[in-house]
This record gives C-alpha cells, structure tokens and sequence, in this order.
C-alpha cells in the first residue's frame, strides 16, 4: 500500500497575472514502513507537495492515490483519506482550541464519527506515543502548557486519528534543543514500534541525515533526488547551489579527502566519522 | 557597558511566586558580542527584557552606560541605547512599507524629518535591505523582515542590540542573513551585541557565550571554553556543536585532538596539522 | 459580495486626483456632502450630478468599478425610494386600493437614492485614489488640526490594522486548513452546524491575535513609542497648487449649490 503521485502539477491563481507554477510534474511514491526526508528551501514546493497528500489541495493536473483510491476522482470521501494520511502543519500547537487536552485531542476522532470509548481509548494511546502521561494531563487546558508539550498535544491530535501515514512539517522549529530532541525521538518511535510511514518536512540536514531512510530534494517544484541520504548527500556541489547544506560530518570529511585522507565522504554521521577517522589513523594507509 | 548585579526576577501566578532569574551578576563590555544559550524557561529571555528596561528588577539592579533603569527618567535613554529584536518576524513590524517601519524608532524619538530619512536610508544600507525600501512586509521572507527589524534598531543609534532569539523562526538561509548581518555590525560598527540563540553554530561565532539554567549563569566564557565542557552540557541536554562533539569522541580514543574544537575548519587543522 | 465592496481599496494610478493632498481629499469629501445634503431642487441635482460624472471622469477609475461599489446597497435604495415614493402625501399620479403615489413622493425619493448613490461614490472614489498609507497621515492630521484628542491613536490604530490584514488573512488559511486536516468540515451542514463548525477557526485566530497583539506592544515600547507626544514624522505632508485649486473648486460648488436651494 502506498501514496503514489503521477504527473503532478499544481498552479496557484491559475490563468491571473499572478499565476505561479508550484509544482512541475512530480512523480512520487510513498511506500508503507518508509521515512522519508522531504527536504528544499523555503518556496521550493515543499508545502504545496506535502497538502497534495491529503487533499488540502487538489492538483491541477496528475492523479494522486492514496492505497489504491484515487483521491483526484470528483465526489470523494475526503475524510477517510485525512484519517489515513495525518498531517502535523508547522507550529502545530497554534490550532489548539478545546478546554481540555482531552477534548482538543478527542476532536480528530469526533469528526471521524467514533464514539465516546473509542475516543478515550485512542486519546490514552496517542498521549503515551507522544510521552505525555494521561491522568496528569488530560484535565487540564492546553495553553497553559509549555511550548513542548503544547506541540506535542497537538501532535497527539493527529495521532488519536490512527493514521497510517504521518507528514510533519518541520516539527522542531522554534524549540529548544531539549524540545527538538523528545520530538525526533518520538517521531522514530512512531516509525519503528508502530509501524507508521513517516514523511519529514526539515530544514536540518543533521536530522534527516540521522532518521530517515529515503530523502526527496525538491527545488522549483521538482523533484531533483530521490534516493538514499547517503547518495544525495555526495551531491554537495548541487545541495549548495539550490540553497541546502549537507551534513556537518559530510563537510568534514570532504574538506579531509581534499588533504589528501583516503576517507569516504558518503558519512551521515559523528560515530560513522569517529569509526573512519580512527580507521585512517590507527591503520596502516596513515597519511603521509 | 552592561553591569547587572546580583539580578532577581520574580513574578507571582495565582498559585505560586515564581523566580524567574535568582541573582545574575554578569558585566558586558562595549564592543563585545555575546551569546546566551539555555532551555525555554532558564531565564534567558527574561535577563534580555531587563536589559533595556521592558522588566524592572525585583531585586539587584541594572546599568546601561552607568544609567539604572530602575530610575523612571532614564527609560528612554536606556531603550535609545539598548535595541532589541524579537523572535517573531511578523509581530515586530509595524508599518506597511519597509521604510515606514524603520522610522518608526527614530520618529519616536522626535528627530526632525530630514535626519531621519538618512538615518532610514543609512540603516536599511547596513542591512543589505536598501533595495527594499518601498516594499509591504508580508511580502518579505522570515530572514528579511528580520533585517528590517534589526534596520529599524539601527536608526535609533543604539550602543547595544538585544537579540532575543532573532534566528528560532527562520529558515537556514534566512538564520544565515541575520548571522551576517549581526556580525557586521558588531565587527565594523562596533555594536555590543547579545544573542540569545538555540542554535550552538550561532553561539560559537560569539566572542563570549553564556549558559543559563533555571534562572542562574551556569557556564560562562569563550565559545571554546564553554563547548569543551561537552559532558556539562550534555547533562543540561543543550546541543554541542558537531564538532566539537566528535573532537571530545577522537579525544577519549587517544587522538591529540584540542579541545573545544568548534567548526569543521578547526577540526581538519587538528587532525592535519 | 464582501469583496465588491470598493470602499477601502486602492487602484494605483497617476490622476491629478491621485496626485492630491488626502488632506485636500478628506476635507473636499466632507464639502461635497454639504453640497449634496444642501441640493433639494431639479437645478441643485443636476448640478451634483454632473460634478459628480467630472470628478470621475479625471480620476480615472473605471466606472464599473464604482458601479459595483454601489450594488450591495440596493436593498437600502429600494426601500428608500419605496419609502419615499409611497408614503408622501400630495398631488396623486396614480393610486390603486390604498397604494398611491404622488409626484412630490417619487420626486423625494429619486432624490433621497441618488443623495445616497454620490455618497457612497465619492468616498469610495477617496479609497480608490489614496494609499490607506496616505489617507491615515490624512486622517491624523485633518483631526488633529480640529483638536480632537485621540487623533494620534486612531491613526496609529488604522495603520496597524491595515499591516496586519494579510498576515491574519494567511493565518486563517493556515489553521483553517491544520482543522481540515483533522476532519473538520467548514462547508456542509445546516447553519448552526456550520456556525458550531466555526469554533476551531476561530478559538485559535483569537488567541493568536491576542499573541500577536502582545508582542507588537512589548516591541513598541521597546523602539521607545509612547504616543503621539513629541513624534515626529519622516514624511511630511505638503500641498501644491492643485490642492489650492480644488479648494476653490470645492468652495465653488457648495455656493452654486446653496444658490440653487429652494429653486425649482
């Protein structure tokens, strides 16, 4: 099962003097048990892509479907595909609205029609994916939270829907590093216990380095990689040019390889380069 | 010159009183450029807003250049001298052209019209935003309507630009733009500036950087001193520059590697010197 | 039918009308009403009417612009000129059972409706020529010339107001689609469904305003803003020969208007 986008266009203000093409033929797949890193500077099209998922917005032209549905088709049921494909919106905590964490977490469930005890079961289990302990919290009211745990109710919101696929949009911004770190720990949990395809919206090459599996470079609404991190990330030259970086350790080991160290450059991460850097040392091909 | 002695802030919540900064002792030379890092909730931003008198001391004091700003009279000296700028791009600006907004400042400060268009003119210059003059804001992106937030500080002439987490709500290349723009001013205009970032790439450009927890200075020094105290950090969960944290893992290998290590250039000299 | 409104928007353009004082603007607005409100004979409203079409005709705005400007009123115009047309007794023209009208009704109410067409005209033609930017230094400056005291603020209100309009415009999108997402639905139901649905847009657009509000404050104080006392402005208002010009033009047709009173 998977999301797979054919031949996508989208157009804003079509056919007005504004009319701006954010997306260009893309051709995607998002396949069950990937996390996949979407990656691009702002205005590339990361956020119109990602509001294709659900039907947030409709393409201009192409065929987008979610496990097998084609969600482009006239009359259909748009509800049952937000449930499936969960999306977090940047600053997820500004949509807070019910008295309670329990009612604002319960409200996703709500208009999904299930009824009370299946709310409550799904509003505990969302809390405890995203570490918040129920009884201590699901009294009291949202905004009197701190930032963090206010972003994670609201992660919790789109959880309680029970979705197979789970996009966030730059889940960490503007958080601490304490903050950033509790939610990329949850989000991998999300991904390895409970089986839920991850799309990653960041402006963190570090992070997506470290988490996902599959990473998309996006620039000017099209799709110029698809592949693992490590293969992207030997692109260094084309990352800069469209405005990304690559990874701390990545440059490292590019500015090594210029001394002439017979070190690889597809490294992601610190202990990936510890493990190099004391092979080169400690080993018999030492530079010279 | 900054000098805050034995500095408390408190506040009080219908159910408890709350020390928000429990006795900071902290001096801050003209010219320098200093970065403050700790959690949400260590005081950080509240330490900020005393330093041009947005809060009053609940205990200790604060002088600007020599002036308490306890002392009502000395209000707007201290916020002409001290500027500062804010997280949220969108809520600091308050004109609807660029160059409205950055006369904003200096029309407050009941500066004949002349002088401020070249005051206007001159900041927006120092910001790289002259091109932008007659620009809406709401079409500008996150990192330049921060430039235009820091233009806007200029114009008033300050001796001492307060940024309090300027870079949290932009992108990298906006986070780039605002780093830039900062040290310039420090560097060539000789601006003293304070920073208060969550990025450690930000803090270890800062002559001096600063960590707070729950409402005290918990490390204090060069960037190399603080970010070589990697297990220090690392139990107050902040982040070490990548670096520097590989340079602290070669270091327990047996590697000769110096510490506190912070960008990627200083690590290739250690490792082929 | 909200965004036909044409008061409040601008059209770019380099007319002498453009070009003009919106001090000369705002206060020529308020003699052209005592011109209107003073014409109650044929002459009086032919002499309105062709101002009317000549102040039109140099501003250069399109006058299907203005015309849709126009057509949200007409319930008020109808009912206006009912009115007026029923419910003035005199010389009858034509009576059926109880229902007449007289010639000195539809003569009032013809007369009352265009009194409200020009109106609305002639300040929407002052938006659809000043930059809101312009007309709130206008404003400012024409109340504190009469000494009303919140001059300063009101201005200062307006102008604040008119900065944010996009960013709250894009904020609605942003959590009205984030509610989407979680299943709800803005567009079916009956009306109090519909009203109920409102909620989650609307909790969230409060709470953010009240936010934005705050730290807009906090960077007032913060770049030394206390009021209007003492401030100064970078840019000055200046009048030109043409504001001159169209004051004595203004002047003009109040007299001709007051000489035509009580005429025919």
């Amino acid at each position: 099962m998977s999301i797979i986008l054919e031949d996508v266009m989208f157009t804003y203000q079509p056919n007005s003097p504004y009319e701006y093409k954010a997306l260009k033929r893309i051709n995607l797949e998002v396949n069950e048990g990937d996390f996949i890193g979407l990656i691009g500077h702002t205005g590339s099209g990361k956020s119109t892509l990602i509001q294709q998922f659900n039907g947030l917005l409709k393409p201009t032209s192409g065929k987008i479907s979610v496990d097998g549905i084609d969600i482009t088709a006239k009359g259909i049921k748009l509800k049952e595909i937000r449930q499936k494909v969960g999306m977090v919106f940047q600053y997820p905590e500004h949509q807070l609205f019910e008295e309670t964490v329990f009612e604002d977490i319960a409200f996703g469930p709500k208009n999904m029609g299930i009824v009370q005890e299946g709310i409550t079961k799904r509003v505990k289990k969302a809390m405890a994916m995203v570490s918040l302990e129920y009884e201590r919290y699901k009294e009291q009211s949202p905004f009197v939270l701190s930032g963090g745990e206010k972003r994670r109710v609201a992660i919790a919101g789109v959880l309680a829907m029970e979705p197979k696929y789970l996009i966030l949009d730059e889940p960490t911004a503007g958080l601490d590093p304490r903050g950033r770190d509790e939610i990329l720990a949850q989000i991998e949990r999300l991904h390895r216990n409970e089986g839920i395809t991850v799309v990653l919206v960041s402006h963190s090459m570090d992070d997506v380095a470290r988490l996902a599996g599959r990473l998309i470079v996006i620039n000017h609404g099209e799709i110029i990689y698809n592949d693992t991190p490590r293969k992207v990330f030997m692109e260094s030259q084309t990352l800069q040019n469209i405005g990304l970086d690559i990874p701390t350790v990545g440059k490292l080991m590019l500015s090594l390889k210029d001394k002439g160290w017979p070190v690889r450059t597809d490294l992601l991460t610190i202990e990936e380069a510890k493990e190099e850097i004391l092979k080169v040392v400690r080993g018999p091909v030492k530079n010279a | 010159m900054i000098a805050v002695k034995d500095l408390v802030h408190q506040y009080s919540t219908p159910q408890r009183v709350i020390q928000a900064l429990k006795g900071i002792d902290l001096v801050i030379e003209k010219g320098d450029f200093v970065a403050i890092i700790g959690h949400n909730g260590s005081g950080k931003s509240t330490l900020a807003k005393h330093l041009n008198a947005l809060l009053l001391p609940s205990g200790g004091s604060v002088e600007i250049s020599g002036m308490d700003t306890s002392e009502k009279d000395n209000l707007w000296s201290i916020r002409q001298q001290v500027g500062m700028v804010f997280q949220n791009p969108d809520n600091q600006i308050i004109a609807n052209t660029v160059e409205e907004d950055v006369a904003f400042g200096p029309e407050n400060l009941g500066i004949e019209p002349g002088k401020i268009r070249t005051l206007v003119d001159d900041a927006l210059s120092s910001v790289g935003m002259k091109t932008f003059t007659k620009r809406a804001p709401h079409l500008l992106s996150g990192g330049q309507k921060q430039r235009v937030a820091i233009a806007g500080i200029v114009a008033m002439r300050p001796n001492i630009l307060v940024l309090d987490e300027p870079t949290a709500m932009l992108d990298p290349i906006g986070r780039r733009e605002v780093m830039d723009t900062v040290l310039r001013l420090n560097r060539e205009e000789g601006l003293t500036v304070v920073h208060i970032t969550h990025f450690m790439e930000e803090a270890a450009y800062a002559k001096r950087v600063i960590v707070m927890e729950e409402g005290i200075i918990v490390l204090d020094g060069t960037p190399r001193d603080v970010f070589s105290q990697v297990e220090e950090l690392q139990k107050l969960r902040l982040d070490v520059p990548a670096m520097t944290e590989l340079g602290d893992i070669l270091a327990k290998e047996g590697l000769e590697i110096p510490r506190g290590v912070l960008t990627v250039e200083e690590m290739v000299v250690a490792l082929c010197p | 039918m909200l965004k036909d409104i044409t008061i409040g928007q601008y059209v770019p353009g380099e007319s002498s009308i453009h070009n003009m004082d919106p001090r000369t603007k705002i206060i020529s607005v308020v003699l052209f009403m005592v011109g209107l409100f003073m014409a109650n004979s044929l002459y009086g409203y032919v002499l309105v009417t062709l101002f009317t079409i000549a102040i039109i005709l140099i501003s250069q705005i399109p006058p299907l612009m203005l015309i849709k400007g126009i057509r949200p009123l007409w319930i008020i115009l109808v009912l206006t000129l009912g009115l007026h047309i029923f419910m003035t007794e005199g010389q009858i023209i034509w009576q059926w059972g109880f229902l007449k009208i007289t010639y000195e009704g539809l003569r009032q109410g013809v007369f009352m409706a265009l009194r409200l067409v020009y109106l609305v005209t002639i300040t929407s033609l002052l938006t659809l020529t000043t930059t809101p930017i312009l007309l709130t230094d206008g404003i400012e400056s024409v109340l504190k010339a009469l000494f009303i005291p919140v001059a300063h603020e009101l201005a200062m209100m307006m102008t604040i107001a008119l900065r944010f309009i996009p960013t709250l415009i894009e904020e609605t999108e942003k959590i009205m689609k984030a509610q989407m997402a979680r299943g709800a639905d803005f567009e079916s139901g009956g009306l109090i469904a519909r009203a109920k649905s409102l909620i989650p847009l609307l909790v969230p657009l409060f709470l953010s305003s009240f936010r934005r509000a705050d730290e807009l404050a906090m960077a007032m104080e913060a770049r030394c803003y206390r009021g209007g006392e003492n401030r100064t402005r970078m840019k000055q208002l200046k009048m030109y020969g043409r504001d001159y010009f169209a004051f004595i033009v203004m002047f003009t047709f109040v007299g001709i208007s007051f000489f035509f009173r009580n005429g025919v």
